[in-house]
């Protein structure tokens, strides 16, 4: 066991996490340049592609140390983004060091910042990094002086390396050694093994990534998952080379994964306990909790009738993404569709995405929305994630919204702009802490409805793409929401509905109002867009009827290509939605969402 | 053969002697015996007294006159190769050789077109007395050089409201003048209906001879029909006639030579017919639909005819055809029907 190091990596997307850990890799032999794809850790191609890493991964390296000691190192990849903030803690929870990797030319970020947090409250010996030293504008004292204001480490402590040339990489292998410990635990114990991540495969069913923390696990044994409870058999336990590696036995320590023909991944969480049935441990490892949905938003296919097969995709979906749920629901204007939560914006784009690729699905997403508690003048609480499910205005006591703590950190010349967008979202200024001379850390209270849209993009447009965000939900708090419902025709479209403040409802109908103006097309009868609150409509916008629809000359020729034109038509008008006599275009139902690009 | 129209160029530029070889290729080919309309589209700036009496001796029976406008400023907007005065010029040439049928061909929905310029235009053109008028909205369309405009920014097209505006003018002006609208485009007085293009609306056969000419034949006891069309280059046109015997052109190894061909279903066909029979007066009736393409409309169809009919859009029986108010909707009404 004391040649074991198990480590993560901390970074901020884009500071070059996966590239370092590519030269890692290579440099220890745990893969050839001819294996060597660009880095390998991310291997959904929505993940390259983004730039992210969206699921956790792990890799087992052999080192052989200067004093000729040999090592095994096991990486433990992170996500990057913070809709997946609990599976980092859990990942941080099966290791004793972590890298803590700065850019050389950015700086620390809020997101690197709330990590190492983390993983400092967990223990974990933490090795700077400065990255990207090979760039131009690498800025190395700059970064090592914003490391030191951060840790109070010393100069020296800091490794300067460069993942693109390997320069420093040796360095920093001798340090893993050297300075992160080997992992605790005691192998005679009943088994208690961490699963800090878990994939599903096809053939294989759930794979889990586990760090055994005590206790041994045999191939063939018989293991309980002790938060769902449910019993299995170790059949395939092995270790994490770039292929998995079967071995028998994994000990206290140890990384590696099991796989026990688990047919869906919500009998696998991430921050359970697996241990064995025939000794098993008193109490699982602490810190386990169910991930729950932030962000909730509709998802109907286009084509009614393809309402089965959209099932069908969203339950393969789950097998591999336990954080997505969903469950059936019917909307006036949509049909049957699904309710979906998920962890944020960006995992709700990235199912929509796969929806697309991976299954071909033609949906429409309504507006997002997050979770509100609501207090009836009956005195009940309804728990409202669909703005349809919102009882009427005179039926509601009190409404309740998840709030968040923000930490913004930015360079000091943008604290105006900040500031500014934080007070345009409803947010509670809570303190500004001055990291150096350059850099402040902002924390402000805001209602979770008002980031999660497009807050962040916001955020780095108004900061040139300096600022860095990180949010910890606080809690619920009342607020004056109310229901805004858009009217065409006089009928409500409940797609088009929407929780908003009070005193952003008038703005937000008016444009919302103009928005689908622009977006829905003239049709043969004139179209009346109302944004109401109850009975009271707050605006009014008309789409004029079409006055003329002709092609002009229609001979030999001409038949075929009218013909031709009415058939694309035809295809185009399939991804129309009809609602009472006005066809809306997808589009339209996510209006919200790009208000403000006129 | 019923009829013979000679355009989409400028056949105009052709010399009468040109016309008379044109003309005896085609006596020597085909039966003319019945023809009943033998139509030249003609360029205001090429004609004269003597070319008309000429086209006429050939056997000419009707001319169509790209006149346009009367304005000067849209005519030079439109590229349009002659002035108001050769369009006067033309017009009296016309009435003077004694032509008892013809069409003039008016342009409307100029982006800078004016009411004042449209009704201008209409009183300009009644003066002559048309038997026929085709009255066609301008279309900016991509690659041409309106269209390239249009993409850089520098044209903006006419407004639907107005051009809808301009529309209705000429069909209320027109009517005046007992000249009455036959399809979306086309106006005549009782009798003067142009037999040619009814033909295209109505699935007759019909032969396209010349570079990018359009062929369409349907032997009617067959479940398809074939459209087909000659290459728009006129180097490779000429080659294929050079190498082939013209006789044989309705042989398959010969249809093969052409630019472009498809097949086309009886339901094709059918949404054809639907499409191009609600652009015209006569309509087209569900016996016809039954009885050549064996088609039927469902029952959402008629709930929508249902639907256009309590709006007004749609006559309220038999034939199927639309009124005017839903003729300057047909693309959308055809778009909701099929």
């Amino acid at each position: 066991m004391k040649n074991i190091r198990n480590f993560c990596i901390i970074a901020h997307i884009d500071h070059g996490k996966s590239t370092l850990a590519d030269r890692l890799l290579e440099r220890t032999g745990a893969i050839t340049e001819r294996e060597m794809q660009e880095q390998v850790l991310d291997d959904m191609d929505l993940e390259r592609e983004r730039g992210i890493t969206i699921k956790s991964h792990a890799i087992k390296m052999d080192y052989k140390a200067s004093d000729g000691q040999n090592f095994f190192f096991n990486l433990i990849d992170t996500p990057g983004h913070v809709d997946f903030a609990y599976e980092v803690s859990r990942a941080l929870k099966a290791c004793e060091g972590a890298l803590l990797i700065v850019d050389a030319t950015q700086g620390v970020e809020a997101q690197t910042i709330s990590n190492l947090y983390q993983a400092i409250d967990q223990n974990l010996e933490i090795i700077p990094v400065i990255n990207k030293i090979d760039l131009p504008g690498a800025d190395i004292d700059g970064m090592s002086q914003q490391i030191i204001d951060l840790l109070g480490c010393k100069k020296e402590d800091i490794i300067p390396v460069s993942g693109k040339t390997g320069e420093g990489v040796d360095v920093l292998l001798e340090e893993i050694v050297m300075k992160f410990l080997p992992p605790t635990g005691d192998p005679d114990k009943p088994l208690r093994a961490l699963i800090f991540d878990s994939i599903f495969n096809a053939y294989r069913g759930s794979i889990v990534y586990v760090r055994i923390m005590d206790g041994t696990l045999k191939k063939g044994e018989k293991i309980r998952f002790m938060a769902t409870g449910k019993d299995y058999e170790a059949d395939e336990i092995g270790y994490l080379r770039l292929k998995p590696t079967p071995c028998n036995e994994l000990s206290a320590g140890e990384v590696g994964y099991i796989i026990g023909n688990v047919k869906s991944l919500e009998d696998t969480k991430v921050g359970d306990t697996v241990t064995s049935h025939k000794n098993m441990a008193s109490a699982p490892i602490p810190g386990y909790k169910e991930v729950k949905p932030k962000v909730f938003s509709g998802i109907y296919p286009t084509n009614t009738e393809d309402f089965e097969s959209l099932r069908t995709a969203l339950d393969k979906l789950q097998l591999n993404d336990a954080s997505l749920q969903f469950i059936p629901e019917t909307s006036v204007a949509l049909g049957f569709g699904f309710r979906a939560g998920f962890l944020g914006m960006l995992h709700m784009e990235i199912i929509q995405e796969r929806l697309d690729r991976e299954f071909d699905m033609d949906i429409i997403t309504t507006v997002p929305n997050v979770e509100y508690v609501v207090e009836t003048t009956e005195g009940k609480e309804v728990i409202v994630d669909n703005p349809s499910d919102m009882p009427p205005p005179g039926k509601i006591q009190e409404v309740r919204e998840p709030y968040i703590k923000a930490q913004i950190i930015t360079p000091s010349e943008y604290i105006g702009s900040v500031m500014k967008l934080c007070q345009e979202r409803r947010g509670i200024y809570v303190n500004t802490m001055y990291l150096d001379a350059k850099r402040v850390d902002i924390t402000y209270e805001l209602p979770l409805a008002e980031i999660v849209f497009d807050f962040y993009d916001k955020l780095k447009s108004q900061t040139r793409g300096y600022a860095s965000l990180d949010y910890d939900i606080i809690g619920n708090r009342p607020g004056q929401l109310v229901k805004l419902d858009i009217l065409l025709n006089g009928d409500p479209v409940d797609a088009l509905s929407s929780i908003v403040h009070r005193d952003k409802a008038y703005e937000w109908g008016k444009r919302l109002c103009g928005k689908l103006r622009q977006l829905i097309p003239r049709q043969m009868y004139e179209v009346i867009i109302q944004a109401a609150i109850g009975a009271k409509i707050i605006s009014r916008d008309t789409i004029r009827a079409l006055r003329k629809d002709v092609t002009a000359k229609c001979y030999g020729g001409d038949v075929s290509r009218k013909r031709k034109l009415l058939e694309k038509q035809k295809e185009g008008k399939k991804r129309m939605k009809q609602v009472g006599t006005v066809e809306i275009p997808q589009e339209a139902f996510l209006a919200v969402l790009s208000m403000d690009d006129d | 053969m019923q009829t013979i129209y000679l355009g989409g160029g400028t056949p105009s530029r052709l010399s009468l002697d040109q016309f008379e070889r044109l003309i005896d290729v085609l006596r020597q080919r085909f039966d003319l015996s019945r023809l009943c309309e033998f139509t030249v589209e003609v360029n205001p700036e090429d004609i004269s007294a003597g070319y008309l009496h000429g086209l006429k001796h050939l056997g000419v029976t009707r001319l169509s006159i790209g006149v346009q406008s009367f304005q000067p400023d849209l005519l030079e907007f439109m590229h349009r190769a002659h002035t108001s005065r050769q369009a006067h010029h033309a017009l009296e040439l016309v009435s003077d050789t004694g032509f008892t049928s013809f069409s003039v061909d008016l342009i409307f929905g100029n982006p800078r077109q004016t009411m004042k310029q449209l009704r201008d235009d209409l009183r300009q053109l009644l003066a002559y007395r048309p038997p026929h008028i085709s009255a066609y909205a301008l279309s900016i369309e991509p690659k041409t050089r309106l269209g390239k405009q249009h993409k850089l920014g520098r044209l903006k097209p006419a407004d639907d409201d107005d051009v809808a505006a301009q529309f209705h003018l000429i069909r209320e002006k027109l009517e005046k003048h007992d000249i009455r609208q036959y399809e979306v485009s086309n106006f005549a007085k009782h009798g003067h209906e142009a037999v040619h293009n009814s033909a295209y609306w109505q699935h007759e056969n019909y032969l396209g001879l010349g570079p990018a000419a359009h062929s369409f034949f349907w032997a009617g006891d067959r479940k398809s029909a074939i459209r087909f069309n000659n290459s728009p280059d006129i180097h490779a046109y000429g080659q294929v006639f050079a190498s082939q015997n013209p006789k044989k052109v309705n042989q398959p190894e010969i249809r093969e030579s052409f630019a472009g061909q498809e097949s086309l279903t009886l339901q094709t066909l059918a949404n054809e017919r639907i499409m191009m029979g609600l652009r015209t007066r006569e309509g087209v009736s569900e016996s016809e639909l039954s009885s050549r393409y064996n088609y039927s409309l469902n029952i959402t169809q008629r709930k929508q005819l249902e639907l256009f009919r309590k709006e007004g859009l749609v006559a309220p029986v038999d034939p199927l055809r639309l009124t005017a108010k839903g003729i300057v909707l047909v693309d959308a009404i055809i778009l909701k029907l099929l």
